[in-house]
């Protein structure tokens, strides 16, 4: 029985398709911000972008790195066929880049969405990747005091007290059998094995 | 010795072969080596320990979902589908929510395809053993998290039918990981309890064997053949196990059909009547934490089956939650520096469409399947409902991702204005993760690839134990189906082989 291990090839695009990569994933979040201003930022060499796009690539499906090149290709020339202007992509400011990514995950045409949002989680999860960047994003809340609490919590929004005396939620049960879309007895409440 | 010549690297024999470790795979395994049989199991991916699983969420995708989750539809709208790819299968990435069968689909898979055998009573029982072996309850309060409470307060305000979510978890700890992998092994997944469990009893498991064609002498299953491959699909050898009493396949709803078909079965309705639950999802920013990285990935739900959809609560990796937002560049990275104070809740809906799995030059499947209008209606009704959720729960914005509809929407007026009439299929980003079909079961052969043993037609000794033996989808999640009709099948099967070995 073998166990897994992540020893990947290497990136499967050419040099000039690693070149728009290496321009076209830190643009989605390439902006920097004043002091005091709120804003995720990334240092300029802090994400390592390819090795996140080797590593989805290396397991990713053909159909899918066939989009992926097809991607870049049409991020790189989003100046001419989305922004009018015959400039190429690294002659843009950050700003620009930006914007016209922006415009590219909105367009009309199915694919070219995807495509752009395909392109937008490959740079997610290369920032994602990299240590520090999710503690600098509150999304996992001040978890030791959670914990030092007991693992009790309940958000502000929710002021009325959720009894815990049940381990569960204080809703009505619904067991799959019962007829789906009938609203829960108000004193219902889940057991151990609540699906039954 | 030349390429035809070659000898296999790995042989084994056994009473009986089980291919895939997903939900059917490793609850036959369990079954059949606890009633004293010698099993073996075949597994294309790799056996991942709890502690192994990477909390990055490209790493663990790379070693547990099979083409980082871009396998998809064959279409101008591809739809990604999801599936896990390591031991345990899909059940090593879902959330562990528990559905028991509802008693609708057990009617109709009664009367219409003579599957009473896999339906009367028995399931419950078997229903009530699986709970017990995997440790089935309701979410904790303390682990729910704020995805899952906001959503149950939403469900209050409105008066829905919501419900907390009964999972496969012991001693969850809210880590938030289903997807990647729960690092203390909490949630029962087959890897975790079945599997093991089978090798308790003497059963064998090999990782990284891609099975390739089932062997037969005359018309009886007798064995199995395939290749080793390294994490990087090279091919390292061949293996060839011997099955003295049958082969059972469980190798998910693309790979079955086409195991079947390389081995030669032949039937009108293998690969065909491919269904799923695809869902969509909506986003909220709300003034509160959120906090998504702490609780159930999956703890609330709200079913609606009699309207044909489910809405759940779905917590996001903090990646794909980002990749979420809408914009690139300063306004993007100023919602990513607030990434606590957002909820996703989705849509799953019981498609009518029906598609069709074939090999394929791309990735070696080709998947056929396109939903209905009356399907788009559903999933529309149901994003409407979830958006309504979202404003009831506090949102202040909510984003949509539907082409259609402005990226920000801020008020539910706006939303219910700003929706169409008629959803077309490129305007919503679906996502399939149920998945069933490709090899029903009928006790009429015309109708069914496998009969109500799951034995394939024809073929004595090959049985089909996974979702692909469906002849309908079910509306809720299938893993408690899947593993409810296996443990029937499976029983039966080693009671039959039991007396046949006594006679």
């Amino acid at each position: 029985m073998t166990t897994a291990s992540i020893a990947l090839p290497p990136l499967r695009l050419t040099r000039l398709e690693t070149f728009w990569a290496s321009l076209v994933l830190p643009s989605f979040a390439g902006a920097s911000f004043a002091e005091g201003e709120a804003g995720f930022t990334i240092g300029p060499t802090e994400v390592d972008y390819l090795e996140g796009l080797r590593r989805f690539m290396a397991k990713a499906s053909d159909k899918a790195c066939l989009g992926i090149r097809f991607a870049f290709l049409l991020a790189i020339t989003t100046p001419m066929w989305l922004g009018g202007r015959m400039k190429g992509f690294a002659s843009l400011t950050p700003t620009e880049r930006s914007e016209l990514l922006d415009r590219m995950s909105r367009h009309r045409i199915f694919f070219v969405r995807e495509l752009c949002l395909l392109l937008k989680l490959i740079a997610c999860l290369a920032i994602f990747r990299t240590p520090g960047t999710r503690e600098r994003t509150d999304y996992d809340g001040p978890e030791p005091a959670r914990r030092a609490a007991g693992m009790r919590r309940s958000l502000p929004v929710l002021s009325r007290s959720i009894p815990h005396e049940s381990g569960a939620f204080p809703t009505g049960e619904q067991s799959p059998t019962q007829k789906d879309s009938e609203p829960p007895a108000a004193s219902a409440r889940m057991t151990a094995g609540g699906a039954r | 010795m030349s390429f035809f010549d070659r000898k296999p690297v790995l042989t084994d024999d056994a009473d009986f072969v089980v291919v895939g470790t997903g939900a059917g795979g490793a609850t036959a395994a369990r079954v059949l080596s606890e009633s004293g049989f010698s099993v073996v199991m075949l597994e294309e991916g790799a056996y991942l320990k709890p502690e192994d699983r990477p909390r990055e969420l490209v790493d663990a995708m790379a070693v547990a979902v099979r083409g980082m989750a871009t396998l998809a539809t064959d279409s101008l709208v591809p739809m990604p589908l999801l599936q896990g790819s390591c031991v345990g299968g899909s059940t090593a990435i879902n959330s562990g929510i528990i559905w028991r069968m509802p008693e609708d689909v057990r009617e109709v898979w009664a009367r219409e395809w003579g599957l009473s055998g896999l339906t009367d009573h028995k399931l419950d029982s078997a229903f009530d053993y699986i709970e017990d072996a995997l440790a089935v309850g309701p979410t904790d309060v303390a682990i729910a998290g704020g995805n899952n409470e906001l959503m149950q307060r939403a469900a209050e305000k409105l008066g829905l039918p919501g419900k907390v979510i009964a999972r496969n978890a012991k001693g969850c700890e809210g880590n938030q990981r289903c997807l990647q992998g729960c690092p203390i092994g909490a949630r029962q997944s087959m890897e975790i309890s079945y599997v093991p469990a089978a090798m308790a009893n003497g059963a064998r498991l090999h990782t990284r064997c891609r099975a390739n064609k089932v062997r037969f002498e005359g018309a009886r299953a007798v064995g199995v053949t395939g290749t080793l491959r390294d994490e990087n699909e090279r091919e390292l050898g061949t293996f060839e196990i011997r099955a003295r009493r049958g082969v059972i396949v469980a190798a998910s709803v693309f790979g079955t059909p086409l195991l079947l078909n390389r081995s030669g079965v032949r039937h009108p309705l293998l690969g065909e009547r491919f269904q799923a639950h695809p869902g969509a999802a909506f986003v909220g920013a709300f003034d509160e934490p959120v906090h998504m990285g702490f609780g159930a990935s999956q703890g609330y739900e709200i079913p609606m089956r009699d309207r044909g959809f489910k809405m759940e609560a779905l917590a996001l990796p903090p990646d794909m939650l980002a990749a979420r937002l809408p914009g690139a560049g300063k306004a993007w990275q100023e919602r990513v520096s607030k990434l606590g104070h957002y909820a996703q809740w989705g849509c799953l809906a019981r498609m009518e469409a029906k598609g069709r799995v074939r090999a394929g030059l791309f990735d070696g499947v080709s998947v056929r399947y396109e939903p209905t209008e009356s399907d788009l209606a559903i999933v529309r009704e149901a994003l409407l409902l979830v958006g309504k959720l979202m404003f009831a729960a506090g949102a202040h914005e909510v984003y949509p991702g539907i082409a259609s509809v402005p990226e920000i929407v801020k008020t539910e007026e706006d939303l219910v204005r700003l929706m169409p009439e008629k959803l077309k299929r490129a305007d919503v980003h679906l996502v399939a993760s149920h998945l069933f079909g490709t090899a029903c079961a009928s006790s009429d052969p015309k109708r069914g690839v496998v009969d109500e043993h799951l034995e394939v037609h024809g073929r004595p000794g090959l049985f089909v134990m996974d979702a692909s033996i469906f002849p309908t989808n079910l509306g809720v999640n299938p893993q408690h189906s899947i593993m409810g009709v296996t443990h029937i099948a499976a029983t039966a099967l080693a009671e039959r082989s039991a007396a046949r070995q006594v006679a």
